[in-house]
């Protein structure tokens, strides 16, 4: 059979390989996948993503823009960012460090947003925190919530999720050495709050 | 602090209809979005150059070796062929005009719903393709063509993939864990594709399989 449709396929004539392997590159993007099956996988992409990581996602909005809405919104168009530029990860740590980047840069333009438009949105967890009268993480969210914006992601992301220092670092593109010291400051802003009431474990390297 | 924190995130967590919300906008934004692809290049500027390079090759190596065949293969009056989405797609009114210009011997596929539509195409001379619509908006599609290579043209990644055996050949299955959406095959120096919308059963999809045989 001619080749078709996958680069991967070979030409018996070796100087014209490269140029077999772009005709079949385009062949392919013509030859569209099969009738309406591309929605539905687009569907099924989103939802994967959704169910993957939409708490990671959420999670680490919400920690940069304490209101849930705002938190939803960067969790939707981060989404939507993915399935216009369908990267191509090498597994799940990357599509994962690729979908909390997009979140933590769209969170930071939220947050410019609000700014400008002087808006102020309601804190749900600080609420939940007070209807079911949790003093104890009422007075830790209280003191994350007054870290200024450079801390907040290094601090959610080394203690909730876990990341090294050199994860936080390609997640947030900033040099290790940056995060060290973002990671450090954060943590003295916290603990000046804190006082001793609170472990800081684990260490940061 | 590393567990309070912890305790404090759980907090936040998405729920069903925040997850559903999530879904519909996406699905609509996404539905709103122009496709990407290589055509977007002309969009960027900085890439025009590139684009344009990329065209001329592109048009040079698609059409020099099929020169001398599109030149044998004038249209004639007997051609059962439909005017052609562009130089490489031929449409056919039967299943049998579709097997002869293909040389293969496809059978009449019987889909698990009404069909409303039947398209008989053979796609850059050799891969033939039937597709079956349903009233309701599913579809069917078979591709075939002579070789081993996978002509179903679907990159994605699928939740479930496994195989079983039809006769000697082994299909492999694509799908989620409700249905298979997506069957390849190879037999008899034939490589076979069927996909369906929104997915059939794994018995359906087989029993498929086994007419093709």
């Amino acid at each position: 059979m001619e080749a078709i449709l996958f680069p991967s396929q070979r030409c018996p004539a070796s100087p014209l390989r490269w140029l077999a392997r772009l005709k079949n590159y385009l062949l392919a993007r013509l030859a569209r996948p099969f009738p309406a099956a591309e929605a539905a996988q687009r569907d099924a992409l989103a939802e994967r993503l959704l169910d993957s990581y939409g708490n990671a996602v959420l999670r680490l909005a919400y920690s940069y823009l304490h209101n849930l809405e705002d938190a939803e919104d960067v969790l939707q168009e981060t989404l939507i960012r993915c399935l216009q530029a369908q990267p191509t990860f090498v597994n799940q740590a990357h599509e994962k460090a690729w979908l909390l980047r997009v979140a933590a840069n769209l969170s930071k333009d939220r947050i410019g947003y609000n700014k400008l438009r002087g808006h102020e949105d309601l804190d749900e967890l600080e609420g939940f925190l007070i209807a079911e009268q949790r003093e104890d993480l009422s007075f830790v969210w209280e003191a994350v919530k007054q870290l200024p914006v450079r801390y907040r992601a290094p601090i959610h992301l080394f203690y909730y999720e876990g990341c090294s220092v050199e994860q936080i670092a390609d997640i947030l593109s900033r040099k290790p050495a940056t995060v060290r010291s973002d990671l450090h400051r954060g943590r003295d802003r916290l603990k000046a709050i804190l006082k001793e009431a609170f472990d800081f474990e684990p260490e940061i390297p | 602090m590393s567990r309070k924190y912890r305790e404090l995130m759980e907090q936040v967590k998405l729920t069903p209809a925040m997850r559903q919300r999530v879904l519909e906008n996406v699905r609509k934004a996404d539905r709103s979005t122009k496709p990407r692809g290589l055509f977007r290049l002309h969009t960027a500027r900085q890439l025009l150059s590139v684009a344009a390079c990329v065209a001329v090759l592109a048009v040079g190596v698609i059409a020099l070796p099929n020169y001398n065949r599109l030149l044998a293969s004038a249209p004639s009056a007997s051609s059962e062929s439909a005017p052609a989405q562009w130089a490489d797609t031929e449409s056919f009114s039967s299943l049998a005009a579709l097997n002869s210009a293909a040389g293969l011997s496809l059978p009449e596929l019987q889909p698990p719903f009404e069909a409303q539509q039947t398209e008989y195409t053979l796609l850059f001379g050799t891969l033939a393709q039937v597709t079956f619509t349903g009233t309701a908006g599913e579809t069917l599609s078979l591709r075939a063509a002579q070789g081993t290579d996978d002509v179903s043209g679907d990159y994605s990644v699928y939740d479930q993939e496994q195989t079983a055996a039809v006769g000697n050949a082994t299909v492999t299955l694509k799908g989620t864990e409700q249905v298979v959406q997506l069957a390849v095959w190879q037999q008899n120096g034939i490589s076979y594709a069927i996909s369906a919308q929104p997915g059939l059963t794994q018995e359906q999809m087989l029993a498929l399989a086994r007419q093709c045989r």
